[in-house]
């Protein structure tokens, strides 16, 4: 029960309280979709969470572990308070939204959508870890919530287990199991229950975050994609497994829609928030790394093409960089050396 | 615009033609191939390497469905449109390419790109008004979900059938196999972990972390070939040396290296089997 109850506050925390700020301050760039902006923060606070661990880790360590999460939360609590004058505007429009696609219904989809949760909650409780890469990234979280520290060496070999992470992309994953190894271990023996649910909840994210994206276009354009996404076999059998890939699908699909709902959007707040996300994303994976490259390469172009500053351009490189796509350069120069170690 | 709309019945129609056919020999033709790991990922054979390897992200069936290769042609089309969609179309399929090229071993990378290339096609077949008509659109969806069920029965189903009769057959008293290596082997023991880390996660023995299949010993200041030699003898020595005692692998892994599986027969004696992973003792 204990378990349970920790999960439950783990869950509100990172899923509904910390994206909060986000998703008002999205909302600000997003066009009469408040709806959008909501399902599209709800999966950012976790990596944003991960990659503040990553600074952390690499600047100030070893220090107890409490010190870790407390900064964590004086972030979002700056952030919350940034965006505090918003709020009630953000509210309200969440109202109406929900007002207009559901009716007087809209009571009956939050209690569905609750109950989703609880059954995911209580499957990720049950199901059995058993993916091959999962349990590296875990491991290595395992490692560094030992450690407290990241060091950038050639070989990352485990002392006291043997364990050689060989996997050559950010550390994204391996932070999300510390996060949750470190504020479980507040309540009873660290747990990885969260990890372990991790594909699910990205499961659920996706088809949300699609299809309020489109819900404005067109209500029969997003029911065709939403069966399009829902009968897709790969889908299924990725949301099945333990295997982490919805999560770093999403954060490329925020990238590309929330671009895609801003093309011509020059502000340099949105610049760096759309190039955080790329950064979060390339973060993951370093096969999402080469995408994000070829990402910021075309928004890079687009800018130009639509004859924007080129500071707004460098100043999302380094809003990409600092992102997450900073990991690369770290292990390419003074870590295993990337794909570049041959 | 228009003038691709009234082909729809025909582009549903190449689809289905299309997709038998792949389905066909992505399936139920047989291969041949010596290649283990191309055979357990569904690439082996020229044909299979091809569709559901390199031009994975088009052709693959059964994870990315049937619609997936159709991007091309209505990509082209409707790519010429506005700039956005022109630079999106052109960077997918750039992407497409170099992950298949790149990774085409693991179905897993081409999904990456796959799903967002899946909401562009819709929204291609959307914007050119193929959805107006009502049975087109019924027609579409029936398609994507029969196709869904089927690949659901003839792959997901008996694997989870499978998995409910090993376990009923085997969890009763037999001990887990991370409980043995704790229970039964020396605090001292040091494993040689055959790329299963779960090992790592579920106990707290020492393990050299090693991958057969390309031979690669990760110790604490390099990479070690191990197996390189086809005296096993020498290779013995050598475990010994790094005071190995015991060998944790996988039978399905065990074949990808024909010295480390003959190394495995003659000089080590299995302790422990559970389903496919075995601790094998050193003699």
């Amino acid at each position: 029960m204990l378990i349970f109850c920790s999960q439950l506050i783990f869950y509100f925390l990172f899923f509904i309280l910390l994206p909060f700020p986000i998703a008002v301050m999205l909302n600000r760039y997003v066009k009469e979709n408040t709806l959008f902006s909501i399902s599209a923060s709800v999966g950012l606070a976790l990596p944003f969470c991960a990659l503040i661990l990553n600074y952390l880790f690499l600047i100030v360590h070893p220090l107890p572990k409490l010190f870790y999460l407390i900064v964590i939360l004086c972030v979002f609590g700056i952030l919350f308070f940034t965006q505090k004058k918003h709020f009630k505007l953000f509210l309200h429009q969440t109202k109406l939204e929900l007002l207009a696609l559901f009716g007087r219904y809209s009571l009956v989809g939050l209690i569905a959508l609750l109950f989703f949760v609880f059954c995911q909650i209580s499957y990720s409780i049950i199901k059995p870890f058993t993916e091959h890469d999962s349990f590296e990234y875990a491991i290595q979280g395992k490692i560094f919530a030992k450690d407290l520290s990241i060091h950038y060496i050639k070989n990352r070999f485990d002392t006291t287990s043997g364990f050689f992470y060989v996997g050559l992309h950010g550390y994204l994953y391996p932070l999300i199991y510390s996060l949750e190894n470190m504020y479980t271990a507040f309540f009873s023996k660290p747990s990885d229950f969260l990890f372990r649910g991790l594909n699910n909840f990205y499961s659920l994210f996706i088809p949300l975050l699609v299809g309020t994206f489109f819900k404005n276009k067109s209500l029969k354009l997003t029911l065709i994609i939403l069966l399009t996404i829902i009968f897709s076999y790969s889908f299924l059998f990725t949301a099945l497994q333990t295997s982490i890939d919805h999560l770093r699908i999403y954060l490329l699909l925020v990238f590309i829609l929330l671009w895609q709902e801003n093309l011509n959007e020059a502000k340099f707040a949105f610049a760096i928030l759309l190039c955080i996300i790329l950064g979060l994303s390339a973060n993951t994976h370093s096969l999402n790394m080469i995408i994000s490259c070829f990402l910021f390469f075309a928004w890079g172009i687009l800018q130009l093409i639509n004859k924007k500053s080129f500071s707004l351009i460098l100043v999302g490189l380094g809003a990409f960089i600092i992102g997450g796509a900073f990991h690369y350069i770290l292990d390419t120069f003074w870590g295993s050396g990337w794909i570049f170690n041959f | 615009m228009d003038n691709l709309k009234k082909y729809k019945w025909l582009v549903l129609f190449c689809v289905v033609l299309i997709d038998c056919v792949l389905i066909y020999f992505q399936n139920f033709h047989h291969f041949t191939s010596t290649n283990l790991d191309f055979i357990n990922r569904g690439i082996e054979g020229n044909f299979k390497l091809i569709t559901n390897g390199y031009f994975g992200v088009f052709f693959y069936i059964k994870y990315f469905g049937l619609f997936s290769w159709l991007i091309l042609p209505i990509g082209i089309y409707y790519a010429r449109k506005n700039k956005f969609n022109l630079l999106l179309f052109a960077l997918f399929v750039i992407i497409a390419l170099i992950i298949g090229f790149l990774g085409y071993i693991n179905f897993r990378y081409a999904y990456t790109i796959a799903l967002p290339i899946q909401l562009l096609l819709v929204y291609f077949l959307f914007e050119n008004n193929f959805f107006d008509d009502k049975n087109f659109t019924v027609g579409f969806v029936f398609l994507y979900f029969i196709h869904f069920l089927f690949f659901v029965s003839i792959d997901m189903v008996p694997k989870y059938f499978n998995r409910i009769k090993f376990k009923s057959k085997t969890s009763i008293k037999e001990k887990n196999i991370f409980e043995f290596i704790e229970d039964s082997t020396k605090k001292e023991s040091i494993f040689l972990v055959n790329n299963i880390p779960q090992f790592y996660y579920y106990t707290n023995r020492f393990g050299y972390f090693y991958w057969c299949k390309d031979d690669e010993l990760f110790l604490k200041d390099r990479k070690a070939k191990l197996f390189n030699s086809s005296n096993l003898n020498s290779i013995h020595e050598s475990l010994q040396q790094l005071k190995i005692n015991y060998i944790f692998s996988d039978t399905l892994f065990d074949k990808y290296s024909a010295t480390f599986n003959h190394y495995l027969k003659t000089y080590t004696t299995p302790v422990y089997k559970q389903e496919k992973w075995v601790v094998y003792q050193l003699n």
